[in-house]
């Protein structure tokens, strides 16, 4: 998301992806509002899928249905809004098919991500592929030639599932069954777009891919679906970036991620969510790691209205090492309900969680999470950390996190704290000359630091720029 | 007479409204006192079991338990004043010559509809324990309040209201105890006025066949003191919530606990420090330890409402697991509506003995058993080091050790908090 800043860009409350495209924008095919056993089907349809694809959406539908929204801890959000399943479009395509060819890509969706600086990235070879999605449909993929040579597959996941069906079919659907939960079945009923990585055994992707998700139409949904599958020894870290215009009416984002860590292979998966404040996301993300494997998710939330977000990792194998840095943000209205979620299965696992959160106005964050180490995961350990900073009185910050700890040669540790900006800091900030609201934006992005830190340069930059937009106004 | 219930009962069989009517007649009782009996009655037999939907209940789910045939027992329930200037009585007479008082602040702090067995205890309770401390009265020496008398086939449903005035002080020690099984549901409502001093220990140990639910809870006045300790070493199953209301500024709570749990004892804890006044303290520790097939809950909620800026909150929670098959969740959760809080922290861990302070101890030649009693011992310490009754302080770690095979005879308590 290396974001050039243009004049015009329409900035709405601080939000400076909130431009659509609707003058120009025509849909090559869209299914009714609202959601149907027919519309699933028609889906499939149009997108000339395999039986067994087809027989998974009507199946996961019918999970859709019998589920319940979900309440209780899991669910403890979701509740006080009224998301509406029939006031959705559940799939819009803008494009045939995927161009490999920036130049072949509809000129007004070209010019979105133009604004949103995405071929700008590949160019400067900051990235080693790119995918780019456009509502439902991916609308451009490509990837470095050399790796394309080595092995790696990068690409959309509906060309996956025509192109490479044996990998597709031994993992989809495993990591996350579609009756996991509520969004999920949906997202499994619906699922268009995302993207597919696999990397060789060995094979070290030294650059990160990239993906770009922008929702542009208004009520619009976004399910897309991204599988990784890094084999035994391998290296690959994959970037992705969401944004969506600013409309009056609601959208919903409820993207399912599957990820597949072979023996000794490492995986690094970044999010930089920053969703317009009409989206509800709600997604699932989850990764296995087998023996010596490493699986981090650095996940970052600055947008949307409410997200719901807890990217998991199963510790399968001896010595796996699981990770999530968790920042969040929440301004007015806003609810980052934003967390992490470590199953020890296997002995000398490890992991660690580290949250870092920042409401303002009346934004409020909440760190939910489960830690879970099951009988025979001998000599894990598990560390979480978890620091809320509240910039205002109304604002509000929670911590719910969950252990559940059925072996006792380990040693689990959970920590929180919750602080305000402290006064002292900022008076010595305000003694050396620096103004109010330049002392509380160096304080937050000190306490952010440490998430920041992990992130690829160039979206250090971008977040760093992301919370100070976010701060304008905040204080003085 | 014992007769297993179905699954998802709606409620423990045994019990009618005769029963009701019974206590009511035998202790006498004033027309408001029956009224709110029949009231509690009607509750609890309208109200279903928690839902394991629920966080708190979804690692006790009484919807899946079986509960036996039980009739009601009188408890042997003794209380001893230890300054002639506190009032400690049973409750059904205070019912009777404090009426006033009683019908004030009786369910003032536990509502009857707020569980099924809450509700119970409401309908059902007799006897009882009643403690006035008047306004600037302190007791100093800690007054005994002990529950024995059920065994197996019996339910209990011991009630204690305290009403400590301004500027009062005062200890208790709730300590209940029996030789077997039984069903117990027990309400302790404690009201604690301005700059008044409370500490109520409460002592669990039930037979080990003994499902135990209690509910505990404080409301504290300006610039008042609150302790409470629960110790868990009886009882086959222990519910326990214990609650502080911190409405008024200035107030300050500790909440300790000490666990030894052994066989397939379960206890589950849940606790909250509601914090509404500014400038109020709190400060949780609750410390386990689990051997055999044990397991332990503990979902304690900090909560910091708006206008209680200035505050500070902690909880901690420390798990030591002995053996392969306990059980652990410590899950501390923090609510934060305040912008001006002074500090919020919670931690918790699990584990096991530390190895290296074990491998020390064991090549200064002491034994792997001895020393990891010896580590026990200490895990205890810094909890029960915060009791300042120095007797009462022996007593609760003889209560817990007892459950590790004893105290170490070597050992000295001074040489333990020295270490």
């Amino acid at each position: 998301m290396v974001t050039k800043i243009t004049p015009e860009i329409a900035e709405k409350d601080g939000y400076k992806f909130g431009f659509n495209d609707n003058a120009r924008a025509t849909y090559k095919y869209r299914t009714e509002k609202g959601l149907s056993e027919a519309i699933v089907r028609e889906i499939s349809q149009v997108k000339n899928e395999p039986q067994w694809m087809t027989d998974f959406r009507v199946k996961s539908y019918h999970h859709f249905l019998e589920k319940p929204m979900p309440t209780g801890f899991w669910g403890g959000s979701i509740q006080n809004y009224a998301l509406d399943f029939n006031d959705i479009y559940y799939y819009a395509r803008a494009s045939d098919r995927p161009e490999q060819e920036w130049s072949d890509v509809p000129e007004y969706i070209k010019d979105t991500f133009e604004k949103l600086g995405i071929p700008e990235a590949e160019r400067q070879s900051l990235i080693a592929g790119v995918g780019a999605q456009y509502d439902s449909e991916v609308v451009y993929h490509s990837i470095r030639e050399d790796l394309e040579k080595l092995g790696v597959i990068f690409v959309d996941t509906d060309t996956a599932v025509r192109d490479y069906p044996e990998i597709v079919r031994k993992y989809f659907g495993t990591i996350v069954p579609p009756a996991d939960n509520k969004f999920a079945a949906l997202n499994s009923a619906v699922w268009s777009g995302g993207s597919f990585v696999y990397v060789p055994a060995g094979v070290k992707v030294d650059i990160p891919l990239q993906a770009y998700f922008r929702i542009n139409k208004e009520n619009m949904g976004q399910f897309e679906r991204t599988l990784i599958v890094a084999e035994e020894g391998s290296y690959v870290h994959y970037v992705e970036g969401c944004t969506a215009p600013t409309y009056s009416t609601d959208s919903l984002h409820s993207a399912v991620v599957e990820i597949v860590v072979q023996k000794g292979a490492r995986v690094r998966y970044t999010t930089i969510q920053n969703w317009s404040t009409n989206v509800y996301n709600l997604v699932t993300k989850r990764a296995v790691a087998y023996e010596d494997a490493v699986m981090e998710w650095v996940d970052g939330n600055l947008g949307s209205r409410l997200t719901m977000k807890y990217p998991s990792v199963y510790l399968m194998g001896p010595r796996a090492h699981g990770e999530v840095l968790s920042l969040a943000m929440a301004s007015d209205g806003q609810h980052q309900d934003a967390g992490a979620k470590m199953v020890h299965v296997a002995p000398d696992t490890t992991s660690t969680i580290i949250s870092k959160s920042v409401s303002r106005g009346t934004g409020r964050t909440s760190y939910r999470g489960a830690l879970r180490v099951e009988q025979g995961a001998l000599h894990s350990k598990a560390t979480v950390r978890c620091d809320a900073l509240l910039l205002d009185e109304k604002s509000r910050s929670d911590t719910y996190p969950l252990m559940e700890i059925n072996e006792d040669q380990v040693n689990i540790g959970h920590e929180a704290s919750v602080s305000k900006v402290g006064e002292d800091q900022l008076f010595y900030l305000q003694s050396r000359g620096i103004t109010e609201v330049e002392a509380t934006k160096m304080i937050v992005n000190g306490f952010v630091e440490p998430i920041v830190k992990e992130l690829p340069m160039e979206y250090a930059v971008e977040l760093n720029r992301l919370i100070e937009l976010q701060m304008e106004g905040a204080v003085g | 007479m014992l007769v297993t219930s179905e699954v998802l009962a709606p409620g423990i069989p045994g019990f009618t409204a005769a029963d009701v009517e019974e206590i009511i007649s035998r202790q006498d009782e004033p027309a408001w006192l029956a009224e709110r009996r029949r009231e509690a009655w009607r509750l609890y037999e309208s109200m279903d079991l928690p839902d394991p939907g629920e966080e708190e209940w979804r690692r006790t789910n009484l919807r899946e338990m079986t509960f036996d045939a039980v009739r009601p027992v009188r408890l042997d329930q003794s209380g001893g004043a230890t300054s002639s200037k506190v009032v400690v009585s049973d409750l059904a007479s205070a019912a009777r010559e404090r009426s006033e008082l009683v019908q004030r602040y009786l369910h003032s702090t536990v509502r009857p509809d707020e569980w099924k067995f809450v509700a119970l205890n409401a309908a059902l309770w007799s006897g009882g324990r009643f403690v006035y401390v008047p306004r600037g009265v302190e007791a100093m020496l800690p007054l005994q309040l002990s529950t024995t008398g059920l065994d197996a086939g019996g339910a209990a449903f011991p009630r204690t209201l305290i009403i400590a005035e301004a500027e009062s002080l005062v200890r208790i020690v709730d300590d209940s105890a029996s030789p077997g099984g039984g069903f117990v549901s027990s309400v302790t409502e404690i009201v604690v006025g301005d700059g008044a001093h409370v500490e109520y220990y409460d002592i669990n140990r039930w037979g080990d066949g003994v499902l135990n639910f209690k509910t505990v809870r404080a409301v504290l006045g300006r610039d008042a003191e609150f302790t409470a300790l629960a110790a868990g070493i009886g009882s086959k199953l222990t519910k326990m919530r214990i609650e502080v209301e911190m409405p008024q500024p200035g107030a300050r709570t500790q909440l300790l606990g000490v666990t030894f749990g052994s066989g397939k004892q379960h206890f589950d804890y849940n606790t909250l420090q509601n914090h509404h006044g500014h400038h109020t303290i709190s400060d949780l520790q609750f410390k386990s330890a689990l051997t055999d097939e044990a397991s332990l809950v503990w979902y304690g909620i900090t909560r910091i409402n708006h206008g209680a800026s200035a505050s500070e909150a902690n909880q901690t929670s420390r798990n030591l697991l002995l053996s392969d098959h306990a059980k652990a969740a410590p899950i501390p959760i923090l609510e934060i509506e305040a912008y001006d809080v002074a500090k919020c922290s919670h931690g918790a861990t699990a584990g096991p003995v530390e190895e290296t302070e074990l491998f020390y101890l064991e090549s200064r030649g002491i034994s792997k058993d001895v020393a990891e009693h010896m580590l026990v011992e200490g895990f205890f310490a810094n909890v029960i080091a915060r009791i300042p009754d120095a007797p009462l302080r022996e007593r609760v770690l003889d209560a817990v050790l007892e459950k590790a095979g004893g105290r170490l005879e070597s050992i000295t308590w001074d040489e333990v908090l020295a270490s």
